[in-house]
C-alpha cells in the first residue's frame, strides 16, 4: 500500500517533468530534422540542417568560442574558488560575513550585474580605462577587439562563477576529517603534501559535481554575452546559445536555431557520464 | 463547524474568480509596440489607445518592448498563435511575417485616399504581392546629428553641411579630430552601424542585392564605398569598433562627438535633461556622393494578426491612430523622432518650429530602408540580423580582410542566405 502511495505521490511531478522537460527536448530534437522557419510546417530533412551547420564557418567559429569559454572559465573558477575556500577554512574568525560578501556576484541577478560590467567596458567611458590611463598605460578596447572581448566574457563568468565553487569546495573542505592532518603532521608531512595528498582527493568528489554543474552552466550560458557583446565584436563571442537565438529566433530559421542549441547535447551527456562514474566509484 | 465555514470561504473566492472571469471577456484589444527612444513618447501613446478605448468601450492594453525583445516576441506569437491582436512591425518584418497578417488594403487605401500617398519606402515595405499587410505607421531616419560649436571652431556652418560631399567630410575629419571632437559612426556589428555604411554604399552606387534578389556586392562601387570608409574611420576613436546602438549617443552627449549619423533622440534627451551640450546640438544632411544622397530610414507599421478574435476593432484603433489631431501630438511627444508615412502630414509645422529639426523632416536627402532594393523577405532579414553589411567593412577597416576579400565574404554570406548569384 505505501508503495501504491509513493508511486501515486511521484507522479504529478513526473508529469510536470514530461510536459517540461521531456516534451521541449522531443520537440527541438524534431525540429532540428526539418527546415521549419517560424510559423512555417517544414518539412522533415534528416540530419540535412546539421549537415550544413557543420560547414558553416560561423558556427565553427562559435564551437572554438564555446569550447574556450567553458575550458577558461572553469580552470580559473576552479583555483580561484578552491583558494578561496581554503582562505575561509583557515580564517579564525570573520568567516561568515566573508563568505556573505564573497557570494554577492552570484546572487545579485545576472542582468544588473553584467549592466555594471558593460559600463566598466564602456568603449568611451570605461572606469578600468580610466585606471589604465592614470597609471600611465593605454586604453583598452575591451568590447571593441575579440581577444579583449573573449577576455571581458571569461572575466565576468568567473567573477559570477568563483562564490558557488568557493561555497561549494568549501562544504567539502569542512566534512575532511581533521585527524587526517594530524596524523600527517605528526607523520613530518608539509602543507603542500598534505594538500596534494589529502585535500584533493577526499575533496574529488565534490569538486567533480561541481565541475559538472558549471560545465552544464557555462556552456549554456547566454545573458552574459546577450548583454555585454550581442556576440560581437565580429561574431567573435558568440556562444551557442546566443548564436541559436539570433539564428532562431529574429532569423526566424528555428529548425537551425534547434541543432545549434542541441548540438553540445551528446557531449554534455558523455561528460556528465564520465564526472557521475568517477564519483560512483569514488563512494565504492 | 470550523471547517464547513472553510469550505464555504473556499467556494465562495472559487465562484467569485468565476464570475469576474467571465465578466472580463467583454471586449478587449491589446496592442505590441516599441518602447520609444524618446522618453515621455510612450505615455503619450497610451493616452491616445486609452482614449479610443473610452470612446468605444473596448477595454484597451498597451504593451511596450526594446526593438530586439521585439523581434523574438514576434516569433513567439506565431508559434502559440496568440498574443496581441495588433503588432509593430520593424521594417522587413512585414515581409517576414505576412503569411500570418490581416491584409488591410481597405484602410491602406482609405488613408490613402484622405491623407497619402504613401511614402516610397512605406510602400516598399508594407505593399507586397498586390496587397498591404500592415499600416505604415511612421519612420525615423539617421540623419547627421551635429555639435555645432565643433564645426564652427573649424570655420564651418550646420547649413554648409547642405552642399558637403563625403569627400568634403573626409576633407574635415582631421580637423575635427584634432581639436577633440571626431566624427563618429559605428563600424561593428549592431544595427546602429547601418545608418553611417549604408547612405555611404548607395550614394558610391553600390547595392548589395539588387531589387530581384541577385547578390551584387561584388562591385567597383561597393570597394569604393569601402576603401573610402577605411580612409574615414582613421580620424574616428577606435570605440566605433565596439560601440552598441547606444555607443554613438553617449559620444554625442558627452559633448566628445562632433557628427553621427542617429535620428533626433540625441537631441530630444539633451534638451529634456537639459544637458550641457543642449544648445549646440543640430542636425544637418548627410553628404552627397556620385550617385546621390541618401538616408537610412527605418519603417515602423502595424499589423494586425490572423489569429486575432478584433479584427475590425483593431483596424479602428489603427484608423484613430492615423487621424490628423493624433498623428500631431504624436510628433510632438516624440520631439519630432516620428516622420509620417502619408504626405499630407509633412505639413506639421513642428519640424521647421524647432530649428534643430528643420532639416531633419522632409529629409533632403532619399530615405531608404536599410538593404534598399533587395526585395523585402525573409533573406534580408536574416542578413539584417546578422550584421552582414557591417561586419563586411569592420573586417575590411580592421585589415583582417582586404576590400575584395570582405567583398567576397559578405557575398558569400548573402547567397548562403538563400540570394541568388549572378
Amino acid at each position: 500500500m505505501y508503495k501504491r502511495t509513493a508511486y501515486l505521490m511521484i507522479i504529478p511531478v513526473l508529469f510536470i517533468l514530461l510536459l517540461l522537460m521531456v516534451y521541449p527536448v522531443g520537440l527541438s530534437i524534431y525540429t532540428s530534422l526539418t527546415d521549419r522557419r517560424i510559423g512555417t510546417a517544414g518539412k522533415f530533412v534528416g540530419l540535412d540542417t546539421y549537415r550544413r551547420m557543420v560547414n558553416q564557418p560561423l558556427f565553427v567559429r562559435t564551437l572554438i568560442n564555446s569550447g574556450l569559454y567553458v575550458s577558461i572559465s572553469l580552470t580559473l573558477k576552479t583555483i580561484f574558488g578552491l583558494l578561496l575556500a581554503l582562505l575561509f577554512h583557515h580564517i579564525p574568525a570573520g568567516r561568515n560575513f566573508l563568505r556573505a560578501i564573497v557570494l554577492l556576484p552570484w546572487v545579485v541577478p545576472t542582468s544588473m550585474s553584467v549592466l555594471i560590467w558593460q559600463w566598466m567596458f564602456d568603449p568611451s567611458f570605461s572606469v578600468l580605462n580610466w585606471i589604465l590611463t592614470q597609471l600611465g598605460l593605454n586604453r583598452v578596447s575591451w568590447l571593441g577587439s575579440p581577444f579583449w572581448a573573449r577576455l571581458a566574457v571569461i572575466t565576468v563568468n568567473v567573477w559570477r562563477g568563483i562564490p558557488f565553487f568557493s561555497i561549494a569546495l568549501g562544504a567539502g573542505l569542512t566534512a575532511i576529517p581533521q585527524e587526517l592532518y594530524e596524523s600527517a603532521s605528526i607523520d613530518g608531512a608539509t602543507s603542500i603534501q598534505q594538500f596534494f595528498r589529502i585535500t584533493l582527493p577526499l575533496l574529488t568528489p565534490v569538486l567533480n559535481i561541481v565541475l559538472l554543474y558549471s560545465l552544464v552552466m557555462t556552456i549554456a550560458d547566454f545573458d552574459i554575452v546577450y548583454i555585454l557583446t550581442r556576440g560581437g565584436p565580429f561574431q567573435s563571442t558568440h556562444l551557442l546559445g546566443t548564436l541559436a537565438y539570433q539564428v532562431g529566433l529574429p532569423g526566424t530559421q528555428i529548425s537551425q536555431g534547434a541543432a545549434i542549441s542541441l548540438f553540445i547535447f551528446p557531449i554534455l551527456l558523455v561528460a556528465a557520464f564520465f564526472a557521475l562514474r568517477t564519483v560512483i566509484s569514488q563512494e565504492i | 463547524m470550523k471547517r464547513q465555514v472553510w469550505m464555504y470561504l473556499v467556494l465562495a473566492v472559487l465562484v467569485g474568480f468565476g464570475i469576474g472571469g467571465a465578466l472580463a471577456t467583454g471586449r478587449e484589444l491589446t496592442i505590441l509596440t516599441w518602447n520609444h527612444f524618446v522618453p515621455g513618447f510612450n505615455q503619450e501613446f497610451v493616452r491616445q489607445v486609452e482614449e479610443w478605448g473610452r470612446i468605444n468601450g473596448v477595454s484597451v492594453r498597451v504593451d511596450f518592448l526594446s526593438l530586439p525583445d521585439l523581434a523574438a516576441r514576434l516569433p513567439a506569437e506565431v508559434e502559440a498563435k496568440a498574443g496581441h491582436d495588433i503588432v509593430l512591425l520593424f521594417n522587413y518584418n512585414v515581409a517576414l511575417f505576412k503569411e500570418h497578417l490581416v491584409p488591410l488594403d481597405d484602410l491602406a487605401n482609405e488613408l490613402d485616399t484622405l491623407y497619402g500617398p504613401w511614402a516610397e519606402g512605406a510602400k516598399f515595405l508594407a505593399f507586397l504581392d498586390g496587397h498591404w499587410w500592415a499600416i505604415p505607421w511612421c519612420f525615423q531616419s539617421l540623419v547627421a546629428t551635429v555639435n555645432k560649436e565643433a564645426w564652427k571652431a573649424i570655420g564651418v556652418s550646420v547649413d554648409d553641411l547642405v552642399n558637403f560631399t563625403w569627400e568634403d567630410l573626409l576633407r574635415v575629419a582631421p580637423k575635427l579630430a584634432e581639436i577633440g571632437h571626431p566624427i563618429g559612426f559605428a563600424i561593428k556589428d549592431t544595427f546602429d552601424a547601418n545608418g553611417g555604411l549604408f547612405p555611404i554604399l548607395w550614394s558610391f552606387g553600390a547595392r548589395v542585392v539588387d531589387e530581384n534578389g541577385y547578390v551584387t556586392v561584388v562591385s567597383p562601387e561597393t570597394r569604393a564605398a569601402i576603401e573610402y570608409v577605411m580612409k574615414l574611420a582613421k580620424y574616428m576613436p577606435p570605440d566605433v569598433f565596439a560601440w552598441d546602438d547606444a555607443g554613438n549617443n553617449r559620444f554625442m552627449l558627452s559633448g566628445v562627438g562632433s557628427w553621427t549619423p542617429n535620428p533626433p533622440s540625441i537631441w530630444a534627451v539633451a534638451m529634456r535633461d537639459k544637458l550641457p551640450i543642449a544648445d549646440s546640438i543640430d542636425h544637418a544632411p548627410l553628404p552627397s556622393g556620385p550617385y546621390g544622397r541618401f538616408r537610412v530610414a527605418d519603417y515602423n507599421s502595424f499589423g494586425i494578426w490572423q489569429f486575432s478574435p478584433n479584427i475590425d476593432l483593431a483596424k479602428d484603433l489603427l484608423r484613430w491612430l492615423m487621424r490628423p489631431d493624433n498623428v500631431v501630438k504624436q510628433v510632438e511627444a516624440s520631439w519630432g523622432y516620428n516622420e509620417p508615412t502619408l504626405k499630407a502630414y509633412n505639413e506639421i509645422s513642428y519640424w521647421i518650429s524647432h530649428a534643430p529639426l528643420r532639416y531633419y523632416h522632409p529629409p533632403v536627402e532619399e530615405p531608404r530602408p536599410t538593404g534598399w532594393p533587395a526585395p523585402p523577405g525573409p533573406q534580408w532579414a536574416m542578413a539584417y540580423n546578422l550584421h552582414i553589411v557591417p561586419l563586411m567593412f569592420a573586417k575590411a577597416v580592421t585589415g583582417e580582410l582586404t576590400p575584395d576579400e570582405a567583398m567576397q565574404w559578405a557575398e558569400a554570406e548573402l547567397l548562403k542566405l538563400g540570394f541568388k548569384s549572378k
